[in-house]
């Protein structure tokens, strides 16, 4: 069996394409997640779901190509700023994990509400898109 | 030189808002912050006088050994691992002395411990460091769970975990049944980690760390932590004729003992070890006796014994560096090589001797009248006494027969020293020691800077009233004066004979352990030999057994509730509510699970698994959870690829089942289908608590700004379950990563 597992031209042509759609529809559900279907974990879902598109069609080694980071980087990362959200509630508002909320006005888009679990969203966003990315490393690892 | 220079700002600094809350006394600050509030968790913090003269202890002491940790590791390849560690545990520690929450000081005592730990066995390739630091961390750690569940039986009772409510109980705790259990418990976790009798050993054996380490943790703060949490206890729980007989008999034994086997002690570092045990009974013993006199004794030898030990601990370092050997019958003659260190030791040592005029000689004085008076006389005297002796003696041996004595005896096997090179170091060797025994002669020359500041407000945390206090370096011919004299002749008369008589009580004492260490081992060894024979019955090395052992377990316990109730009862609202869409749904999936079971090929199996999915995500569709239903195709989606992924990895590993194991697997998934399916029927039946959804969807806009439910239980509500559960996540992708690697690793070496 070759490196490229579904040696299909289809896929491989479409894949490319892909990638970057489910990017801007991951992004769209994280960013609505607060008020409508959506949110961090389904987002980190997608998002590793992008990348198995791209293992899938065009192999391991251009998934590295994309993909870049070292393996735990994004897993560290996102439980950091999760934690970190946490901690900075429990500076603020007294409790940990209590929700801090920052309101500003950015001129041609309106108002913008900004908090601390939109931090923790994306710190979930991050775990589950870095553990998804590693398992599929990890299996496709050629021996 | 720098490095450390600017990491020794943080305790500088930290030590500068201490000593500016000292100067604001007599306000006692509070700072807290919810953290569990549900648990009666919280960061509560509590700065009174008894807190803050640890806390400036532990940062003023900290920044002399920052700055002497830098010139003995100087170069070390992993200095900044080891400032990380130093850093960890000063924090811990401040947060043990200031914690007003029983459950914050307890995180923050277990912190202390890991720290130590990492700190012991910092040269971790030496066999020796390693132990050592199990060793403590057992001990210690065995001591911090009686400790916690000392706390939670106390918290239980007495409706608060706030120290500073508990001190509002008066005699209600002690009058308690529960009284004596939890008291045992809490003395437990304060006797391990302040290393008294029976728990000693593992002190002497933590000098395996490097002297930094020893200077700071082993003789100047965290044993001290234990000493600190027993006078914070003292007015809510002492008092008692079992509070103060514990105290007084434990700490007089560890003073004997100690006192006894120092003298037999070859290596400077033991010797100051088995000092550090004896003032660490005495302290103990102090407050056992629970009078003020006694109270205002302990509070000047804390002090007193933070300053000199550490100074010495830092002196026997330099040594160690400089001639590498702390082997007493090599060294001598030291003070002409290094005169600035032989100063430090002059001093330090008539402080450790307890000669006037120091603060450990009023300390002393203070103590032996407090002695005299007590309800425990003759015990509590004869070990200050023989304590005092074992200082003045170790004093003489450590400072006259290491800098001035005998001629320096290194051989040349010992690691290639000349005796040219030995010099004083930098200013970073001798800065500390010489600062600490200095301010150790300021207070005994001017104790009134220290009492009208700090000890006499301190008396508040322990007696719950101000005391006066005169403590004075002449106190009149009283019967301290006399004893102390007696103590000096009787040191003197000791080491001019040392050679002779006393190679015969070292022989014997050095030898002699009195079992507790041995005992420990024997337990110790005893995990190696059975825990293989234990676990070889539920671990076999295969995953699929392991997996097949919790769901059975599973079973059990669901099944267990569900024991003589009619389960196959089904409400006839069932029926009647049934749909066309659900029941047509329903069959699909019937129909592909049944698939799933009955295809030969693997990958068509695969696919139908992946409709039951799907079609459960119909399901959340149906009755209005799209998150859920995006959720789940989601992970459909992925758990395909993976699993795809999983079974290309493994496509050369065949794995064949046994019959039996076929039909268990058989057995478990019927039971576990038919469980959840009866589950779902009882649901009906006890419908779930209506408030807490409507708690949700009220609150949700209104105090988490969100219109999604779903989406801010998971990362508001309910955050704490969220970062439980991506942490477990990441913990299982470690697992799988080091399987899978681990396998690979083993084909490359086969």
């Amino acid at each position: 069996m070759k490196p490229t597992m579904l040696d299909s031209l289809f896929f491989r042509s479409v894949g490319r394409f892909l990638f970057p759609a489910i990017w801007i529809f991951s992004t769209f559900l994280f960013l609505r997640g607060h008020n409508a279907p959506g949110g961090g974990f389904i987002a980190g879902l997608l998002a590793a779901v992008s990348f198995a598109v791209i293992a899938l069609s065009a192999g391991r080694p251009a998934l590295i190509r994309v993909y870049r980071l070292k393996s735990f980087t994004l897993v560290r990362w996102g439980l950091l700023i999760a934690l970190t959200s946490g901690f900075i509630g429990a500076i603020w508002s007294n409790a940990f994990f209590k929700g801090v909320w920052g309101h500003f006005y950015i001129p041609v888009f309106g108002e913008l509400h900004i908090g601390t679990p939109v931090m923790f969203d994306l710190g979930v966003f991050l775990v589950v898109l870095g553990i998804g990315v590693n398992f599929i490393l990890v299996l496709m690892e050629e021996d | 030189m720098l490095g450390p220079a600017f990491l020794s700002l943080l305790p500088l600094g930290l030590f500068a808002f201490f000593f500016q809350k000292v100067m604001a006394a007599p306000a006692v600050s509070y700072f807290v912050w919810e953290w569990a509030p549900q648990f009666g968790l919280n960061l509560s913090f509590r700065l009174d006088a008894l807190s803050l003269m640890m806390a400036c202890l532990i940062t003023g002491i900290g920044f002399f050994i920052y700055l002497y940790a830098g010139a003995y590791l100087k170069g070390h390849a992993y200095l900044n691992r080891f400032y990380g560690f130093l850093t960890m545990f000063m924090l811990a520690m401040l947060g043990v002395v200031l914690s007003d929450n029983l459950l914050g000081l307890f995180v923050f005592w277990e912190l202390t411990s890991i720290s130590s730990y990492l700190l012991i066995g910092f040269n971790h390739q030496s066999q020796k460091s390693r132990d050592a630091a199990l060793m403590a961390l057992l001990t210690t750690g065995i001591g911090g769970l009686a400790m916690f569940a000392g706390f939670l039986i106390l918290g239980h009772q007495a409706g608060t975990f706030e120290i500073s409510q508990l001190l509002l109980m008066g005699d209600s705790l002690t009058n308690a049944t529960l009284y004596p259990l939890f008291t045992v418990l809490i003395l437990l976790g304060a006797f391990t980690k302040s290393a008294q009798f029976p728990f000693h050993y593992w002190l002497p054996n933590a000098m395996a760390g490097p002297t930094p380490v020893s200077a700071y943790l082993h003789s100047a703060t965290m044993v001290k932590a234990g000493i600190f949490l027993m006078a914070r206890m003292t007015p809510i729980l002492g008092g008692t004729p079992l509070w103060n007989t514990l105290l007084t008999v434990a700490g007089s034994i560890t003073v004997l003992l100690a006192a006894w086997m120092s003298f037999g002690q070859k290596d400077i570092k033991g010797i100051l070890a088995y000092t550090t045990l004896a003032a660490l009974g005495s302290m103990t013993l102090l407050l056992g006796l629970g009078t003020p006199k006694a109270f205002e004794a302990f509070l000047l030898f804390l002090f007193a014994h933070a300053l000199y030990k550490a100074s010495f601990f830092m002196i026997a370092g330099t040594v160690d560096h400089e001639t590498g050997t702390r082997d007493l019958s090599k060294l001598g003659k030291l003070s002409a090589a290094m005169p600035k260190s032989a100063w430090a030791a002059v001093f330090a040592g008539i402080a450790f001797a307890g000669f006037p005029p120091t603060l450990s000689f009023i300390s002393k004085e203070t103590a032996l009248e407090a002695a005299l008076h007590s309800p425990f006389p003759v015990l509590s005297l004869s070990a200050l006494v023989l304590g005092s002796i074992a200082f003045v003696y170790l004093t003489l041996v450590l400072v006259h027969s290491v800098f001035f004595g005998r001629a320096l005896n290194v051989t040349p096997s010992d690691q290639s020293v000349r005796k040219e090179s030995i010099h004083d170091g930098g200013w970073g060797f001798y800065i500390g020691p010489c600062c600490l025994a200095f301010l150790g002669i300021l207070f005994g020359l001017a104790p009134g800077l220290l009492n009208h500041s700090l000890l006499e407000w301190a008396s508040v945390s322990l007696l719950g009233y101000r005391d006066a206090y005169h403590p004075a370096l002449w106190h009149g011919f009283g019967a301290p004066l006399f004893i102390t004299i007696g103590v000096i002749a009787a040191a003197f008369i000791l080491y001019t004979k040392r050679d002779s008589s006393l190679e015969k009580i070292s022989s014997i004492s050095s030898n002699w352990n009195y079992g507790v260490e041995d005992l420990y081992k024997y337990k110790i060894s005893l995990i190696p030999k059975w825990s293989p024979k234990i676990f070889a019955i539920f671990q076999s090395g295969y995953l699929r057994k392991y997996i097949a052992h919790i769901l059975l377990f599973t079973i059990i316990m669901l099944s267990w509730p569900l024991w003589g109730t009619d389960v196959f009862e089904i409400p006839k609202k069932f029926w009647n509510d049934l749909r066309f869409e659900e029941a047509a749904l329903c069959l699909a999936l019937v129909f592909a699970s049944t698939i799933t079971l009955l295809s030969r090929k693997t990958f068509v199996a695969l696919a139908s698994t992946g409709v039951v999915g799907l079609g459960v995500a119909a399901f959340y569709v149906l009755y209005g959870a799209p998150d859920l239903a995006i959720t789940q195709v989601l992970v459909e989606a992925l758990s395909l690829i993976l699993v795809i992924l999983v079974l290309f990895h493994f496509r050369r590993v065949s794995i064949k089942h046994t019959r039996p194991f076929h039909y268990y697997s058989l057995i478990l998934s019927v039971g576990m289908g038919s469980l959840f399916g009866i589950a779902i029927l009882l649901s009906l039946r006890n419908p779930f608590f209506e408030r807490i959804s409507g708690f949700f969807s009220e609150n949700s806009l209104l105090l988490a700004k969100g219109r999604n439910v779903v989406n801010v239980i998971l990362v508001d509500f309910r955050a704490w379950d969220t970062m439980g559960e991506i942490a477990v996540l990441a913990l299982a992708s470690t697992g799988v990563y080091a399987l899978i690697r681990w396998r690979k690793d083993e084909a490359d070496n086969a």
